[in-house]
């Protein structure tokens, strides 16, 4: 869910400082404790098989904090960064607020722009429509300082989500994070421009998976999943058009043309050609998949666990082979997506 | 068979060193700062990924002090028991390899 303008008033940076200031606080006794048992734990006197066996289970203490420090100073870093960024935003929305309140506009908490102004007595027509235009541009202008706060507040969000280290929120090592330039970009790119871009991310990871160009499907935003493949010739990706104002879309896309890739292996691992023929396979094999994970594939897709049959739970959905394949390359390429590449993207869709 | 040899008052230090350390440890896994922090960002998906890091932290530096606590009193109980074999020593902490769960 994308963040309203009313939500993002609410920032403060202040707090994201203290936050730091207490990470940096536990962060340095915690370096002291590990320290501690580092130097001191196994005394030069203690000689002995016992020694050697206690060595290793230091090591094994040393290890751990160390990880679990090094994970707290990226966070750390992060909430300061994040200050920074709120620092900005909290004085963008004063002076659009002060801006907004001098042109007699209101803002709503959704973003919306509305003229407050009783317009005056004209003499022409000509006026009025002077008059009726130039409170548009103000208007807009309002509203594009808008996009350009809630773009801020995307990329200080994506600061700190992708900061958090692996191994203890579920949502970000399954799903991956969007760097904050990329989230910063796509909170400004229009609907149209971020279907262009998706568009021409499902033709070129098509070309790229040796999977023919699949038929688009956006859905309604009441549609219940993110996203399906459904195979064919050619398949058919369908993407919830609801989501379009989240990075995480990216990560969809990737996922599902991952199912399609799934779909085309089998086929080409199936397919039989005369021995001095190319094995249509070799082209996936190249790419890292093994025939074993086809068969597993395929096993998979023959007795698909899908949520909305009754008895099939979300675990027996999220747990299967060709969902976990899927939602790693998902992640890899919301993680390796950059502004960059969306810039290319968005120039190539044109 | 090889030869332990323990300084009493050495194993003691370091017994106290690294309970020390396990105490020191203790309430350091910063669920409260990362609940502060998500205050701030009302809306932001980053708040409920604080809010489940933050408790991750806190059981991970639990699991890290109780096991520190579970080294420092076996380096304790080595040091005490001097008469016994190395073997018998190094099969001890080996035992307790496996019980000593720790985080991560």
């Amino acid at each position: 869910m994308t963040l309203t303008y009313g939500e993002v008033t609410s920032w403060r940076a202040t707090p994201l400082g203290q936050a730091g200031d207490g990470l940096k606080q536990d962060l340095k006794t915690l370096e002291e404790s590990r320290d501690k048992v580092e130097t001191q734990a196994i005394p030069a006197s203690w000689s002995g098989f016992a020694r050697f066996v206690a060595h290793g289970r230091r090591g094994v203490l040393v290890a751990q904090l160390t990880t679990h420090i090094d994970g707290k100073r990226r966070v750390q870093r992060a909430l300061y960064d994040a200050e920074t960024q709120v620092t900005t935003i909290e004085r963008l929305v004063t002076d659009v607020e002060t801006l907004a309140r001098t042109q007699e506009f209101t803002i709503a908490t959704d973003g919306s722009v509305t003229d407050a102004s009783t317009p005056p007595t004209f003499d022409s027509r000509w006026e009025a429509d002077e008059w009726r235009t130039s409170r548009q541009h103000q208007a807009q202008a309002i509203a594009d300082d808008i996009t350009t706060i809630l773009a801020k507040a995307a990329a200080a969000d994506a600061t700190i989500a992708d900061s958090i280290p692996t191994g203890h929120v579920t949502d970000v090592d399954e799903y991956g994070t969007a760097d904050p330039a990329v989230a910063e970009q796509w909170a400004q790119l229009s609907d149209a421009e971020r279907r262009a871009i998706i568009e021409e991310m499902i033709e070129e990871l098509a070309e790229e998976n040796g999977v023919e160009m699949p038929t688009i499907d956006w859905r309604d935003e009441s549609w219940g999943p993110n996203g399906q493949w459904s195979d064919g010739e050619p398949g058919t990706v369908s993407l919830n058009e609801g989501l379009l104002d989240d990075p995480r879309i990216l990560h969809t896309v990737g996922h599902e043309l991952r199912h399609g890739r799934q779909f085309e292996a089998i086929r080409d691992h199936d397919d039989w050609q005369w021995p001095w023929e190319d094995d249509p396979f070799d082209e996936h094999a190249d790419d890292g998949i093994t025939e074993q994970q086809v068969e597993e594939w395929d096993e998979n897709f023959d007795d698909y666990q899908s949520t909305s049959n009754p008895g099939t739970s979300y675990d027996d959905y999220f747990t299967q082979p060709v969902e976990e394949d899927a939602r790693d390359s998902g992640r890899e390429f919301l993680d390796g997506m950059t502004d960059d590449e969306l810039d290319r993207l968005l120039e190539e869709s044109r | 068979m090889s030869i332990l040899q323990v300084v009493p008052g050495d194993m003691t230090t370091a017994s106290n060193a690294v309970t020390e350390a396990a105490a020191d440890a203790r309430g350091r896994g910063s669920s409260a700062h990362l609940a502060t922090a998500g205050g701030a960002i009302t809306g932001a998906t980053s708040v409920g990924y604080l809010s489940e890091l933050g408790t991750g932290w806190d059981d991970e530096v639990v699991a890290w002090a109780d096991s520190a606590d579970s080294f420092g009193s076996q380096v304790a109980a080595t040091s005490a028991d001097t008469q016994g074999t190395d073997q018998a020593n190094g099969g001890f902490f080996g035992r307790i390899f496996g019980l000593i769960g720790g985080a991560g």
